[in-house]
């Protein structure tokens, strides 16, 4: 059976197929051609853009001068930044660098064998494993835990609870379907999903997880869920055809009239330029929608829908007015963004230089004062940001 | 004044070909698509041309910039507009690969963009996870897990090619005999 192809046998066939598939793909004497030719109209078209850009930039210090708050914390540093005065650079990192320190992201990560949690850190020990956290749980999170396997490129994946004094404890693995991605946490802490089971957190009535009473299988996700996308008052899928569905154990899947999902059991319809941002909608739920223009691609919601973060910009979603716009070189979209709480997110901006190792500096932007400093100094890995346990 | 054109002229004919690979195979087998990804690409690598040092560099800069580019427009393709009702969905051009078994333009589309990016890195370019990390400007984990997603639905796939009723479809027993 196919199914049953050994790993390495189904990655050989891939290469194979991938090498054969562009086995007549070549560039010819045309294609140079054009391509110097649009190179050099587009660094004209740049510079012409640069220009105009000075002229604006000159514009807008002067307008900013007036408003522009006090230096907090690192005096070598100049004041917290408003992105919109920072547009002309052109690198993100160096972005994130020039920004003044603040206090340490209240996010928690695997960074390295070392557990962070704020400012917090503990010792995973020296062993191979690596560990993502995937949900904040009373007193630790769902995590995977990644067990390199006896062939190159292949690894165990093991759901469980990762405790904030470091201690794991895997679920049962029984019923799983590994081509469900995704996972996500229950409102009430009390079930997590992931590979198309749900399985009890252990959660005792002192509010404590109890990990020996953990991991026993509640119910099965539908069989059309191939990706588990979030949580809100039901856990939310995507079928096989891109539709969204709301789902809790026991009862029928409501289909979310979404184009995309964001994270938080949020999604979003689009019409032209603008879109209807809504939670997921179960028949007990209330509904709210924030229904904005112009905005790029929803990203990302504060709890509370306070603020929403964009492709393009922030939005404080109250005020219904923009709070931050990031400088050109910061694409939002491949930032790994997570809420400290509904008034400042952290956001993983990475050193894009070619040919240099990983490294990473956490960014936390405020929606009430719209300014940015630096929340970490330089990480040497790219982690999975998570949120703090939940109390 | 123009900047050292003749040199990254050089470094386009020299490496267009084999980059030109790695885009069909980012934009889903696409060839126009791939094209203009690299061409804007290449345009990208000749605005910082003065700041790179090598031509080593050079390629791995427009790479950089190629898989980011490929990841970002699929991503926007996909929030188009869906097809209205009575709309027919054009075609792909589908060859289908008989010998190996497996579609790989159906496959490759079938992905999400920063899963046909992990797989086209990893088993055609062979990117170390790392490497692939840093493209991307996401966890090594996270690559893991794109691949080990990615590869879940070739196995799928392999199923569908190989077990499904076709006129010029086998079963993988005559495949093994």
């Amino acid at each position: 059976m196919t199914g049953n192809r050994d790993p390495q046998g189904t990655e050989t066939l891939l290469r194979e197929a991938l090498a054969q598939e562009t086995r007549h793909v070549a560039a010819d004497a045309a294609f140079v051609n054009a391509t110097l030719d649009h190179s050099v109209a587009s660094l004209r078209k740049t510079r012409r853009r640069q220009l105009a850009l000075t002229v604006s930039a000159v514009a807008a210090v002067v307008g900013i001068v007036g408003w522009q708050a006090p230096s907090m914390v690192d005096n070598e540093s100049p004041g917290p930044t408003r992105h919109s005065d920072s547009a002309r650079v052109d690198d993100g990192y160096a972005w994130a660098q020039s920004l003044p320190r603040g206090a340490d992201a209240d996010v928690a990560y695997v960074d390295r064998g070392t557990l962070v949690i704020g400012s917090k850190k503990v010792d995973l020990g020296k062993q191979e494993s690596d560990y993502h956290l995937l949900g904040s749980l009373p007193g630790g999170w769902l995590a995977e835990k990644w067990v390199p396997g006896a062939q190159p490129n292949a690894y165990a994946v093991i759901y469980g609870f990762l405790s904030t004094d470091g201690e794991y404890s895997p679920y049962a693995s029984v019923g799983r379907r590994i081509d469900v991605a995704g996972a996500a946490v229950s409102g009430d802490g009390r079930t997590v999903a992931y590979e198309g089971v749900v399985v009890r957190t252990g959660l005792q009535p002192n509010g404590k997880i109890d990990p020996s009473a953990a991991g026993s299988v509640v119910a099965h996700l539908p069989d059309d869920a191939v990706e588990i996308v979030g949580w809100a008052g039901g856990f939310v899928y995507r079928d096989a055809q891109d539709r969204f569905w709301a789902w809790s154990p026991g009862d029928m899947s409501v289909e979310q009239r979404w184009d995309a999902a964001v994270p938080d059991g949020f999604g979003y319809t689009r019409d032209g330029e603008c879109v209807t941002v809504s939670p997921a909608s179960l028949p007990a739920s209330a509904s709210v929608s924030f229904r904005l223009c112009g905005l790029g691609v929803p990203l990302t919601v504060s709890p509370d829908n306070y603020a929403l973060m964009s492709s393009r910009q922030f939005v404080n979603l109250e005020a219904g007015v923009d709070f931050l716009t990031l400088p050109d070189s910061v694409d939002p979209s491949r930032l790994q963004q997570r809420w400290e709480s509904g008034d400042s997110v952290i956001l993983a901006v990475p050193d894009d230089t070619v040919g240099k190792p990983h490294s990473v500096v956490l960014v936390r932007c405020t929606v009430s004062s719209g300014l940015c400093e630096r929340a970490s100094n330089r990480l040497t890995s790219i982690p999975m940001l998570a949120s703090l346990p939940k109390s | 004044v123009e900047r050292d054109l003749d040199a990254f002229g050089e470094f386009v004919a020299a490496r267009s070909s084999a980059l030109l690979r790695t885009a069909v195979l980012l934009a889903g087998g696409d060839r126009q698509h791939g094209e203009d990804l690299l061409q804007d690409a290449f345009a990208e690598t000749y605005r910082r041309w003065n700041r790179i040092a090598s031509l080593a560099a050079s390629e791995a800069y427009t790479r950089t910039i190629l898989v980011r580019l490929a990841t970002r427009r699929w991503r926007r393709r996909r929030y188009e507009p869906r097809l209205s009702e009575g709309e027919v969905e054009p075609e792909p051009a589908v060859v289908a690969d008989v010998e190996l078994g497996l579609d790989v333009e159906r496959y490759l589309r079938a992905l999400p963009a920063r899963q046909r990016a992990v797989v086209v890195l990893r088993y055609f370019d062979d990117r170390t996870e790392a490497e692939i990390a840093q493209l991307l400007g996401c966890a090594p984990g996270t690559v893991k897990s794109h691949a080990s997603r990615a590869l879940a639905t070739l196995r799928a796939e392999l199923e569908h090619t190989l077990y499904a009723p076709s006129e010029a479809g086998r079963s993988a027993d005559d495949r093994q005999s």
